[in-house]
Parts: C-alpha cells; structure tokens; sequence
C-alpha cells in the first residue's frame, strides 16, 4: 500500500521543496522511494486536512497550529543539517 | 539565479525589517520582483519566520509566494552587525549575518539549485569564506562554487 507524505512550509514552494529533495533521497537510499506518494504544499491550506487524517505522513518546515502538533514530523533539521538522521527515522517507523 | 548579481555586504541595516525592505527593494529595481514582494515578503517573515541556526552563525532564507515574483534569483545581503530573525519551526531568537533572499517561479525546476543553497548554508568554510570576502565577485564565485548558479 503506498503511503501519502505531505510536506508543508510556510509557501509551499521553497523549504518544502528542500525537504522534499532530501526525503526523497533518503527514501532511494533505502529502496523505499517507491512506497511513497510525495505532496507538497502550504501550512495555511492543510490544516483541516491535516486534522482530519487524511494524509498518511506530514512533515512540516514551519510552525504548526497546536491542535496538529501531534500529528507533524518537525523538518527544520532536514534544513540546518543538525538532527537529520532522527527525522529519517521518523518517517521511516511511519512508513 | 545570480545574473543581477543582487550582492549586498556589510549593511548596517539595524533590524530585519530594514533588512529585508533593503534588499528586496533591489529586487523591484532589477524588475526581478512586483512591487508588491515587498510587503509580501515582509509580511511572509512574521507568520512563517525563516532564521535558520547553523553550526556557526545564523542565516535566513526569506522567501515568498509566486505570484509576487517575475523571474528567478537569488540575493545575499551580509550584514555588518546580525539583526534578530525568529527561527523556522520554533520561532527562536536567532541572530542572523548572512541573508540569502529566494525570488522563486516554479519549485520543482528549481529543486537542485534549493539544495545546494542549503548544502551551503551547512558548510562551515564556505560561509567563513562569504564572512570574510570585501568582493561582490567574490561572494558569486562562492556559491558558484556551491553550484549555484
């Protein structure tokens, strides 16, 4: 069954297009690319459906609402390279 | 992404704000931007903060949406005093020296230059090298050095 992963940032164009690009290698490095149907977009458009469950894994670049934290992988170290590895292991235990 | 070679060092601007008014107004003079990326880009840094802590100072990407944006372009502004950004995801205080401004169209096209942006902003002795260059050419051949180009 593939998995949805959504990633989100603040515009949905440019830290989550970095995430993207760094989960996507990760995920070939483990033969699992395959297994995941990528999304990306902006935080203010995902909320509800974020909420609602509709997407299997979120990872996020950017602040989210407290009601969703829960359900967010934070991404920030894809970005600053400082606790990469703990997101990786993240997604992969969603996966 | 550097053509205009939007390159500021050693600004005295006194706060992001000014900062970022600073640079993007270079953007709207190289008609890389609308005018409205200004207060788009301003506004974008409040609710979703870009400072990002690295390993020895601290940087900030801002950024903002597409329909503000003409073409493509990346502009460095190095400031003589850092100025206080908020960090992305948790909102620190992060002081901030080195701002690389994004005017981004489509995302997707520009993945590998966005990589290799942030592959910069993790490599130590690229930025000591960005900190302590006085030549705007200098900065280009950097992050040419990066891959950016």
């Amino acid at each position: 069954m593939i998995k949805s992963l959504m990633v989100v940032c603040g515009t949905g164009i440019a830290t989550s297009t970095i995430a993207t690009g760094k989960i996507k290698e990760f995920l070939t490095s483990e033969d699992k690319v395959n297994e995941v149907k990528f999304l990306q977009s902006k935080i203010s458009d995902e909320v509800s459906a974020i909420r609602n469950g509709d997407y299997d894994i979120v990872v996020s670049t950017t602040m989210v609402p407290h009601e969703i934290q829960d359900k967010v992988i934070n991404g920030v170290a894809l970005l600053t390279g400082v606790g990469t590895q703990k997101v990786f292991d993240q997604i992969k235990a969603a996966l | 992404m550097l053509d205009d070679k939007v390159i500021v060092l050693d600004s005295e601007a006194q706060n992001r704000t000014e900062a970022l008014k600073l640079l993007a107004k270079k953007f709207v003079d190289h008609k890389i931007v609308q005018t409205s990326f200004i207060e788009a880009v301003l506004k974008r840094e409040e609710s979703f903060p870009t400072g990002l802590a690295t390993e020895i100072i601290g940087v900030a990407i801002p950024h903002t949406d597409v329909q503000h944006v003409i073409r493509s372009q990346i502009g460095v502004m190095r400031l003589k005093a850092p100025v206080n950004f908020f960090q992305m995801g948790d909102g620190k205080d992060v002081p901030v020296k080195i701002i690389f401004m994004l005017a981004l169209t489509k995302p997707h096209e520009q993945l590998e230059m966005l990589q290799k942006l942030i592959g910069l902003i993790q490599n130590k002795k690229l930025l000591i090298k960005i900190l302590n260059t006085n030549s705007i050419e200098n900065v280009i051949s950097i992050l040419e050095t990066a891959g950016i180009e």
